[in-house]
């Protein structure tokens, strides 16, 4: 089932709501101090505005987290649905090693440590403890994808929504947080991101038809700017 | 090996008729020198014997592909193994040039092996990818926690020259580093400009060519890695810096709106790698 459909969210409320929570500003794990390089791109002027953070958000949207986080999202959440820890470790340790920037490779491992402890006390479940275990004996790296991807596995909720829901959520942090840098306006920041709801879609489609061989990363200038963030003169955000 | 599904869809590749190109070479220390110890090769990939252009125990390989370029149904493998002791610059005779394809693709399969304290500098010239073209490229490094690798990769949007740019159909290139099978450093550059144009702002940012460099060494500190980043990002003509995403490991990523500025780049970082890992600086290679 395709999340464009309208067939994803055919979901129980209490999953639905799960996945509100857990894509909410308010969770904890530290998503609003990470801008992925674009505090550089808004630093060296190249973001500037909503239209530019429009541009920027899509191609981020679209070659960088579906391809990568997106995809990793979906195939552990099937393989944590069928039990085969192995594959989501070995997943696991694929995104980090396609993690190249070093802020970038922190920052997911941050942030996934992060919400597996806030997971392990909000939605405690075998799939959840199953993976704490993982990280715990060092076999699992614990990037954010994999924790996402164990706690929709753990709440019955299928690859698709999972991946949309995962998506949406890092489209809506890295609006609050161009919000805050460039600065935009509160209400035309967020009529951009909805504007990209088709945008969000498709490329959760993309993300969710991708197999291990295909996880990939391509978004060359944003991983340049997320290097090239280190050396900034003063920061706001931690990546 | 399996291609990125893409690829898959256009049909398996050996029902196409097309060159099934093989170079297979081990390198030794042998009475103060690298030599080739063993080698097989298939038409079109050929191997020059080495020549010392440092003047010491390194063994200067060319790797040829005398036909020219790459062309629909071509299959390329090259396995290389370096035994301890070994030292190896390997490099191309000029840039490969991937032809434009009707309804298939064409596949390059390269594997470095490298045992104990080898040191593999593996630095080719561009790839570029004519209009219609659709190449898949995946580059495997088996490394010894004792070794030292540098591998550069540099792209061109197409024949920018002639004003083709990003004419290709799809290009996925690959670099994947291990050691003892422990994955290090994954590169994957998955583009297409029917999934959107590359050149847009996060992608390429208008610019036409690209540069990667992967280092690993077990003396590559972040003293190093911040250096590199510094003589990249001290340019105000390109957009690029470098990073260690994990200890002992290096990338340097650059874009310019030139070739010559890529390969001076990538040629700087080198020759400061060289400088501090190898104790040398890097030289311009001779070309044949």
């Amino acid at each position: 089932m395709s999340p464009s459909d309208g067939g994803a969210f055919a979901l129980p409320d209490d999953a639905l709501q799960a996945l509100w929570q857990l894509t909410s500003g308010s969770f904890p794990t530290g998503a609003f101090s990470h801008s992925y390089g674009l505090e550089t791109f808004v630093q060296e002027g190249l973001v500037h505005d909503v239209s530019t953070f429009g541009d920027w958000l899509a191609a981020h949207l679209r070659h960088a987290a579906a391809p990568s986080d997106g995809a990793a999202v979906a195939l552990v959440n099937r393989a944590a649905t069928d039990g085969d820890w192995d594959a989501v470790t070995r997943i696991d340790i694929l995104l980090t090693a396609l993690k190249l920037a070093p802020e970038i490779r922190t920052a997911s491992l941050t942030t996934g440590r992060a919400a597996l402890r806030a997971a392990r006390e909000i939605f405690p479940g075998p799939a959840v403890e199953s993976y704490a275990a993982l990280l715990g004996g060092r076999h699992a790296p614990g990037n954010l994808a994999a924790v996402f991807g164990c706690v929709t596995a753990n709440l019955k909720i299928a690859s698709s929504a999972s991946v949309l829901a995962f998506l949406w959520g890092a489209a809506s942090s890295l609006t609050a947080v161009a919000t805050r840098l460039v600065p935009l306006g509160a209400v035309a920041a967020q009529r951009r991101l909805r504007e990209l709801s088709p945008c969000v879609r498709d490329a959760a489609t993309i993300a969710d038809s991708l197999g291990e061989h295909e996880l990939h990363a391509s978004a060359v200038a944003q991983d340049i700017a997320a290097l090239r963030h280190a050396r900034l003169y003063s920061r706001l955000c931690i990546s | 090996m399996t291609s990125p599904g893409a690829f898959d869809a256009l049909g398996p590749l050996a029902d196409q008729v097309g060159k099934s190109g093989a170079l297979c070479l081990s390198l030794a220390p042998d009475r103060g020198r690298t030599v080739i110890v063993d080698q097989y090769w298939r038409i079109p990939l050929q191997v020059l014997p080495p020549s010392y252009q440092d003047a010491d125990d390194e063994a200067y390989v060319y790797l040829l592909n005398p036909t020219g370029g790459v062309v629909q149904g071509d299959r390329l493998r090259t396995d290389v193994t370096l035994m301890p002791g070994a030292r190896s610059v390997m490099t191309t005779q000029s840039a490969s040039k991937i032809y434009r394809m009707d309804d298939s693709y064409a596949e390059e399969l390269n594997r470095y092996t490298l045992h104990g304290d080898a040191v593999l500098e593996c630095v080719p010239d561009q790839t570029i990818p004519f209009a219609g073209s659709r190449f898949h490229r995946a580059t495997r490094v088996d490394l010894d926690p004792a070794s030292t690798l540098i591998l550069t990769d540099l792209l061109a949007a197409g024949r920018v020259a002639r004003g083709e740019r990003f004419a290709f159909e799809r290009l996925f290139v690959e670099v994947d580093v291990r050691i003892a099978d422990e994955r290090l450093m994954l590169d994957r550059l998955n583009l297409a400009p029917g999934d959107g144009a590359p050149d847009r702002l996060g992608l390429w940012n208008g610019h036409a060519y690209y540069g990667t460099l992967y280092a690993y060494s077990p003396c590559l500190d972040a003293t190093v890695a911040d250096a590199l980043a510094e003589v990249v990002e001290r340019r105000g003509d390109v957009y690029g810096s470098a990073g260690r995403p994990a200890p002992g490991c290096a990338i340097v990523r650059v874009l310019a709106r030139t070739t010559w500025q890529v390969r001076e780049v990538i040629f700087e970082t080198w020759d400061l790698l060289r400088r501090n890992l190898l104790d040398k600086p890097a030289r311009e290679l001779r070309k044949l």
